[in-house]
């Protein structure tokens, strides 16, 4: 993390290293890897069905367009997986297809002790590191492998997709920002870059938008809106800002807007970006009251940000932080922020004349000399 | 070579020379400093005061905001019973006589401070130090 004199470049370090704090590590990146390469692998070894045809699988959804968030209270990620089967839609009826998965699946002891039939996909349980939502699904025509049909074993229908298409698009527009705001005030400050810092702003706000409607619908997550409604709203209203800050100032206001000009009382329309017709607010409709709940969280979050961005000292910092995006990614980013300072001490560490702490000597500055705080 | 003790009127000199808004008095061998620092740009400001008595002593204190002494049942960490902060380990010399207080104490006023703020939303207090019990 960053020493800084600046107030904003603060926040901006905080906000970036709390959503650090609650995305998939590394580690487990790897593990869901190895899981699906495991799950290809078990399929294309199927002396049956799947023996006999190609299979794409590449991860959907949050992973695809970095935007995990780990769920509030919870240990174990919800992640999901495509398994693109390259076969014709229109030759299969889709709940064919989906027990074929099911079959080859359960006939592996390890996969049939983790698994759990959901409507759409076969859920593994990797216990302590996530949830992998196993979708399968086929073509619909040869000559575009983005466009997917997924079965939906309950209404036996398939329905249209096309996760590649979408994560182009959203991957599109959080990259219009080249150098984020916080790679350059690491290069500001003269110290190398840190990884966190380098994720997307867009990227960055989606995760702090959906840890804080985690925690606002924690008690009622049936109530909640889905990540791609907040997904696609945020990236529709980013106008290419390269800070955290203002990103999520910018989309916050803007569904504000959308919702107070047109919206108050009949829910808009959110077309799938890849797929127009689909309406990905179709639920809305169906329960207005749903809609109710999504203009109340968008106020709450619009009002606790106005009062974040203010400067009240840590203490207050601290509980409106720890209430927006959760205790844990807090503390989190306190530690590392302190770990820096430790650092830094007797080796560059020093004060304005205003007491606050910069990491690099410049004109006025005061060194901080070694010490040992003594005493109870 | 022996160091030699700085005078005190050298150690109100350096002070006001290089933190101007220093508020400071003398009066024979005892120093009074008072200031505002924070020690990040998000911090409060916090009221402080040094109280240096020649060759003999040196207290620090934060008046304003009061700092707090516990949190959720557990103590607050380098602080001595009169509230004054505990801030190096006199035996190895961190401070003395002949060193300046601007040099070094107030740079450690905000260095506690800030590890006092991150205590006060952690509960851990992440600056290391030496527990004489």
């Amino acid at each position: 993390m960053l020493i800084t004199s600046d107030a904003y470049t603060q926040l901006e370090d905080t906000l970036a290293k709390m959503a650090e704090a609650a995305e998939l590590d590394q580690t487990r990146w790897a593990r869901m890897k190895s899981a699906y390469e495991g799950i290809s692998k078990w399929l294309s070894e199927d002396p049956g069905f799947f023996g006999e045809v190609e299979i794409e699988i590449y991860p959907q959804g949050s992973v695809s367009i970095g935007t995990t968030t780990k769920p509030y209270g919870k240990t174990e990620f919800d992640l999901d997986v495509i398994i693109h089967i390259k076969l014709l839609s229109s030759d299969y009826e889709p709940e064919a297809i989906f027990n074929e998965v099911v079959r080859r699946l359960n006939e592996n002891e390890t996969y049939q002790k983790m698994s759990e039939s959901k409507s759409r996909c076969v859920r593994l349980n990797y216990k302590g590191d996530f949830h992998l939502d196993v979708v399968p699904g086929c073509m619909v025509v040869v000559y575009d492998d983005k466009l997917i049909d997924i079965p939906d074993q309950k209404s036996k229908i398939w329905l249209r997709s096309c996760p590649k298409g979408y994560q182009s698009w959203f991957i599109d527009i959080a990259n219009r920002v080249e150098l984020t705001f916080l790679e350059k005030a690491f290069s500001a400050n003269k110290v190398e870059i840190e990884e966190y810092s380098k994720k997307k702003p867009l990227q960055r706000a989606v995760q702090l938008i959906k840890m804080d409607r985690n925690i606002y619908f924690n008690e009622n997550p049936e109530n909640a809106p889905a990540s791609i409604i907040l997904t696609t709203l945020a990236a529709q209203f980013y106008d290419g800002q390269p800070s955290i800050s203002e990103t999520f100032e910018g989309i916050i206001s803007k569904i504000r807007n959308h919702i107070q000009t047109l919206y108050i009382i009949k829910p808009f329309k959110l077309p799938n970006p890849v797929n127009p017709s689909e309406n990905l607010a179709d639920v809305w409709d169906d329960k207005p009251e749903l809609y109710r709940h999504f203009i109340a969280f968008i106020e709450q979050l619009y009002s606790d940000w106005q009062e974040l961005k203010e400067s009240h000292g840590i203490e207050k910092e601290a509980e409106l932080m720890k209430g927006m995006f959760g205790e844990n990614p807090y503390i989190k980013a306190m530690e590392a922020k302190a770990d820096v300072v430790n650092k830094r001490r007797g080796n560059g560490l020093g004060i304005l004349p205003s007491g606050v702490m910069i990491g690099h000597k410049i004109e006025k500055s005061l060194p901080v000399k070694p010490n040992t705080f003594y005493g109870d | 070579m022996e160091i030699k003790d700085i005078p005190i009127h050298i150690q109100r000199s350096a002070l006001k020379a290089k933190i101007p808004e220093c508020d400071l008095y003398l009066s024979k061998n005892y120093l009074r400093a008072k200031g505002q620092i924070k020690p990040s740009p998000r911090s409060c400001w916090y009221s402080y005061e040094i109280k240096y008595k020649f060759k003999e002593s040196v207290k620090i204190f934060i008046l304003d905001p009061s700092i707090k002494t516990e949190l959720n049942g557990k103590k607050a960490e380098h602080l001595y019973k009169d509230g004054s902060l505990c801030l190096f380990f006199p035996k190895a010399k961190e401070f003395n006589s002949t060193k300046l207080i601007v040099d070094y104490i107030i740079p450690w006023v905000s260095l506690w401070l800030f590890f006092y703020e991150i205590w006060l939303v952690t509960g851990d207090w992440k600056g290391g130090g030496i527990h004489p019990n």
